[in-house]
């Protein structure tokens, strides 16, 4: 034991005693384990690690996929399932292949084909054609409840024309065949069809690069390596989603030893992670976007005039939030879309921090400095630090004459204000992850869709047009249009791509990725 | 006494079913189920029709007939995330709730009694000062803060235990006794003023006139006089240590009740919140319940019924 480590962590210690409980969390490494409970040891093979928790804050809500979009569902289910394609982080994030290829044969039909015919299920089954057709027909049942119903009924038919061969006919031209591959996961259907539907969710078999092993409700699931897994030597002998709904308990147990990788660390606690000898940092732009709407869809709201929108966002230092309040852990955004985004217009350069200019907008639009008063509906404790950033943000009104009232809300009330129409003239949302423009766009920026906050009778019939061009240099030429037009009718206060932090084990070699995948398949010990 | 039992389990019946009607009814105010559950990007069609399926479009007084009438059957409904009976999910993290309530219970009845006698019998002594710090200390450090401050001590610090999660006997230690210094604190203060309040009654005097040893005068009759207003109070902490237990178990990720309803109350996933207030509501009615029936022993004036 390192003494001066010792006498470090003390002094640390009593000054973390003093301040708020739940960012007292500033403390060093474990100082050596009296009850063992390290979780990390290296084996006989090189680079394999044992056993890594991961820190979650919930259970995943089912064991069956393609039944619920929910992430912290979703990223456990994906390790025991693959993916049909997948975001490809050497591609800048488009969608390429991962157990299927794609192409499109027609304006209405894709044909997808296995990467390899050698992948098998955990029960043994080889993966074919069928395991697709299954999951998508079982999606597609209305008595299944599944949230896939809604975004793959365009879906019209699956034939299945070899073992390694299917397509998909749609109703309509489908841009978005390649994202929505993305979220189908294969099932064993004959597995499901020998055991029934409570067995295949007690014990389920993928193709994914670990197999179930047991889930203790509330407490973790616990999934052991595959090694027949098909892509990859799965260099982790057992990965333990560890749920916990407290952060600062999922800091405390990274910081001790017993956690192998923790997300979305706050920016104030990087620097304990770093300090702590158990735990690095590791961060990376994330495709997530934070935003403030400025409600124009809605009669009452000052914001139908576009010189306050834009003054608005000359008014705000967008900037200097980043460097003060991120330290740098945010990256600023131009129009509704992050650089990440294969449709982002490129000439789109964010308003230039110019007060005076602001200013002179809103006395041009008929208000006195002072004379305007606005709420602004924000969460508390959603986004990476959104109750300081909306602080700041109505304090740079402030500077110009605009009073602005930050209202927090619980989550949930935010949701029901904004669908309801029922925020200030102001509100702050993140997005994402987001990956494609019409993603991001079609829901946002259309008047009654259900979380918008914007309307436009130009914008909207382009964004119709956008969503059935199944060509993919035409349908960019129209997003980038409805990026430059929501940009200069300044839409909304553009902000910034979420940064998303990890703490992980020093231990561990593990990379995060921007599409928040956060994928043990490729881990090993460092 | 049978009859007395049954009055007062069909009395508890009727605090259970007030309490479902206030919890039924504020927690459909409280905001859309339905939001939370479903993916953002999705139409308002989409939200109207899992409104319809759910059942949350009806008019409340039909809602609430509905579930009343499947209530009474013990049907609770289903859960909207886990698409599972809400009874079934509440009624798997029982166990680990009892084992922390009352593993906490035990704690502070075998720390606060002594504390709280050894304040008494030692009154105005450097020993009456410490325990009462230790009680005034309990009262005012929230849980919360307490139970962070131990993990990091204990487990990040220290490396003696764990942080949070439930397996063998080290992972219960930090939540139990963060869990259960607010009782334990309450447990000394009360045993100490009933106590000095005993003690200098004219029977004590009697009792030690008649020559018996002090360790009987306590035990026998100062300690069984005081336990009267410790029972009644034990019959409260039961209550007071599940509420608590809210707290802590989000804490230390402790895998109980209280932790399932704060979570389903954040996702409105109402189900799962009305069957654990029935569960809540009858730990709790039960504990009174039983504290009275204990006066019994403690005071043979006490006639039930």
């Amino acid at each position: 034991m390192d003494q001066s480590k010792l006498l470090l962590n003390r002094r640390s210690f009593s000054k973390a005693t003093g301040a708020l409980p739940l960012s007292a969390v500033a403390l060093g490494g474990p100082l050596g384990g009296i009850l063992g409970l390290g979780v990390l040891s290296a084996s006989a093979q090189e680079g394999m690690i044992e056993h890594v928790g991961v820190g979650l804050g919930a259970d995943p809500l089912t064991m069956m996929p393609n039944a619920i979009v929910d992430w912290t569902t979703g990223i456990q289910l994906a390790h025991i399932f693959d993916r049909t394609m997948n975001y490809d982080p050497e591609q800048n994030y488009a969608v390429g292949p991962w157990l299927c290829s794609l192409e499109n044969i027609d304006e209405l039909t894709w044909e997808l084909t296995l990467v390899s015919p050698d992948i098998t299920f955990h029960s043994g089954n080889p993966l074919t054609a069928n395991d697709f057709k299954a999951a998508i027909d079982w999606a597609l049942d209305p008595a299944n409840e599944s949230h896939y119903l809604e975004r793959w009924e365009q879906f019209e038919e699956v034939t299945v024309v070899d073992d390694q061969t299917f397509r998909i006919k749609t109703t309509d031209p489908f841009p978005l065949m390649e994202q929505r591959m993305v979220e189908l996961h294969p099932i064993d259907s004959k597995y499901l069809e020998e055991v029934g539907y409570e067995e295949y969710v007690a014990n389920p078999s993928g193709t994914g690069p670990f197999k179930f092993k047991e889930w203790a409700r509330g407490e973790y699931l616990l999934l052991e390596r595959n090694e027949e897994y098909w892509r990859n030597d799965v260099m982790v002998q057992e990965v333990e989603f560890r749920f916990s709904p407290e952060f600062s308990t999922r800091l405390a147990a990274l910081l001790a030893g017993e956690l192998g990788v923790v997300k979305d660390i706050p920016v104030d606690s990087m620097q304990t992670v770093e300090e702590s000898g158990t735990a690095r940092i590791e961060a990376i732009p994330s495709s997530r976007i934070n935003y403030v709407a400025l409600v124009n869809n809605r009669e009452d709201s000052v914001f139908n005039d576009v010189r306050l929108r834009q003054a608005v966002n000359y008014a705000v230092d967008v900037n200097g939030i980043i460097e003060g309040i991120f330290q740098g852990e945010a990256t600023r955004i131009a129009g509704p879309l992050s650089g990440l985004n294969p449709d982002v217009n490129p000439n789109l350069q964010p308003y230039e921090y110019d007060p005076d200019k602001a200013r002179a907008l809103i006395e041009e639009a008929g208000y006195a400095p002072g004379e305007l008063e606005i709420t602004m509906d924000a969460p508390q404790g959603r986004y990476p630090m959104d109750t300081d950033a909306a602080l700041a943000i109505a304090a740079s009104l402030g500077d110009v004459g605009i009073t602005v009232n930050v209202q927090y809300n619980e989550w949930g009330t935010h949701l029901d204000k904004i669908v309801n129409r029922q925020t200030g003239d102001m509100f702050y949302l993140g997005w994402g992850p987001a990956l494609d423009a019409m993603g991001t766009i079609a829901f946002l920026f259309v008047g009654d869709s259900t979380y918008s906050s914007y309307q436009n009778p130009e914008v909207e019939p382009l964004i119709e047009e956008a969503t059935m061009t199944v060509d993919p240099e035409k349908r960019k030429e129209l997003w980038f249009q409805v990026q430059q037009m929501v940009y200069e009718d300044a839409a909304w206060l553009f902000l910034w791509q979420q940064h998303d932090i990890y703490g992980v084990a020093n231990d561990i070699s593990w990379a995060p990725r921007a599409d928040e995948f956060l994928w043990m398949g490729e881990a090993e010990a460092r | 006494m049978k009859g007395y039992v049954l009055g007062r389990l069909a009395s508890g019946l009727i605090v259970i079913f007030l309490a479902l009607t206030a919890v039924f009814f504020m927690l459909r105010l409280s905001g859309d189920p339905v939001l939370l559950f479903a993916p953002m990007d999705t139409s308002r069609t989409n939200l109207e029709e899992i409104r319809e399926r759910m059942g949350f479009n009806e008019p409340l007084a039909v809602q609430y007939a509905t579930f009343m009438g499947d209530a009474i059957q013990g049907d609770f409904g289903e859960s909207t995330r886990e698409r599972r009976p809400a009874i079934e999910i509440v009624l798997e993290r029982l166990p680990a709730t009892l084992q922390l309530g009352g593993l906490a219970l035990v704690i502070s009845l075998s720390v606060g009694i002594p504390l709280g006698i050894l304040s008494a019998t030692h009154h105005g002594s450097v020993w009456d000062k410490v325990a009462r710090l230790i009680a005034v200390l309990g009262q005012a450090i929230p849980g919360f803060w307490l139970g962070v401050l131990l993990m990091l001590l204990f487990a990040v610090q220290l490396n003696w235990l764990p942080t949070s999660g439930r397996g063998g006997v080290q992972h219960i230690i930090l939540p139990a006794i963060t869990l259960s210094a607010l009782s334990t604190a309450r447990y000394a203060r009360l045993t100490r003023s009933t106590m000095l309040d005993v003690l200098g009654q004219d029977y004590m005097r009697t009792a030690k006139a008649k020559g018996l040893s002090n360790g009987t005068v306590l035990w026998r009759h100062a300690l069984k006089n005081a336990s009267i207003s410790l029972i009644t109070m034990t019959g409260l902490e039961i209550g007071r240590l599940i509420e608590g237990a809210v707290v802590i178990e989000q804490v230390f990720a402790w895998p109980g009740m209280g932790r399932v309803t704060v979570q389903a109350l954040l996702n409105r996933d109402f189900a799962v919140v009305m069957a654990a207030v029935v569960l809540f509501a009858a730990m709790y009615t039960l504990a009174n319940l039983v504290a009275d029936l204990t006066y019994g022993w403690a005071n043979p004036q006490v006639k039930l019924g």
